[in-house]
């Protein structure tokens, strides 16, 4: 089926158009390293401050509204970046059990962060973090991480 | 002591031997390597955006810096680790990897761009803590910044093409 899919990808006009394209992978892969330096980064500061370690002087809320477009607007251009790269090389990434951790990893990266925004909405002005959103904190420290890691391995399928 | 010969020893050191003979040590320190740097870039441009008062205009600038310092030093330390690790395992190829010196380079001169503001601009931060925008000298160093690390991420790439 994915391997189906994959065939008639590679054989598609956008396809040919992106894999004669010079230096389009590395330019397009660098692309990408930026926007996950936005999320990772964006979503550190929101989870150290939940954990009580970054940022203590500011309330959860400013910090989150400070934060939060840093991750989506780095997932938009992770998502259109890594499509160019998939399009390209669709073997290369598709079938690679690395690159399918790597989705399911994204999935609850984006989970945990819709999660925590509901509940930071839910919290009073100058409430702490309650121990369930530190869990979130720490889980979602872990699956960025984890998704670059996973990225990396992508290379070595 | 010749660079040549630092480079032969720090190969036959015992643990570049085993990053080298190992298949998965290597990606493993490269992928920590990814995460220290994204972070390192990341969080300095937290604070470059901030110099150039595009982003956290309601911060002042010392508190922005006083903020992200101390994890932009965490986070260069894990990718100068891994770094280190994996410039020792192939350290005579590395030396004459043009990519590679480019990076060293750029990395150098992002350290003297930083050392040039906290000498000279943020000396008198008090006067432009909350500016906006900030004096032309802050928006210089935050864009020079910004331009240095993207460049640091684009070879430090090229690298792992070429070598």
């Amino acid at each position: 089926m994915l391997a189906d899919f994959v065939h008639w990808l590679v054989a598609t006009p956008v396809s040919h158009f992106l894999q004669n394209l010079k230096n389009m992978i590395p330019v397009v892969q660098t692309l990408h390293i930026f926007a996950i330096a936005a999320v990772l980064s964006s979503a550190a500061m929101i989870d150290l401050r939940v954990l009580r370690l970054a940022g203590k002087e500011q309330s959860l809320q400013s910090i989150f509204r400070r934060f939060e477009p840093g991750v989506w607007g780095g997932l938009v251009v992770l998502l259109i970046t890594g499509s160019l790269l998939i399009i390209a090389e669709p073997a290369r990434s598709l079938l690679a059990i690395q690159f399918q951790v790597k989705v399911v990893l994204i999935l609850v990266g984006i989970g945990v962060t819709l999660l925590l925004a509901r509940m930071m909405k839910q919290l009073g002005r100058d409430e702490t973090s309650p121990p369930a959103a530190r869990v979130l904190a720490a889980v979602s420290l872990l699956v960025w991480a984890a998704v670059i890691a996973a990225g990396r391995w992508i290379a070595y399928a | 002591m010749t660079l040549v010969d630092l480079c032969t020893w720090l190969e036959g050191t015992r643990i570049s031997t085993a990053i080298r003979e190992s298949g998965v040590i290597f990606p493993w320190i490269e992928s920590l390597h990814v995460v220290g740097g994204t972070l390192v870039f990341g969080f300095v441009s937290i604070i470059d955006f901030r110099l150039l008062g595009v982003l956290s205009k309601h911060q002042a600038v010392s508190r922005v810096t006083d903020e992200m310092v101390p994890w932009v030093w965490g986070a260069f330390a894990i990718s100068l680790v891994t770094g280190l690790l994996m410039f020792s395992s192939n350290a005579s190829q590395y030396v004459h990897n043009t990519p590679f010196l480019c990076k060293m380079g750029l990395l150098v001169a992002a350290g003297f761009n930083m050392l040039v503001f906290h000498v000279l601009t943020y000396r008198g931060v008090a006067r432009w803590d909350v500016a906006l925008p900030p004096p032309l000298t802050a928006r210089v160093a935050g864009g020079a910044s910004l331009i240095l690390w993207m460049a640091v991420i684009t070879f430090g790439r090229w690298v792992g093409f070429t070598l």
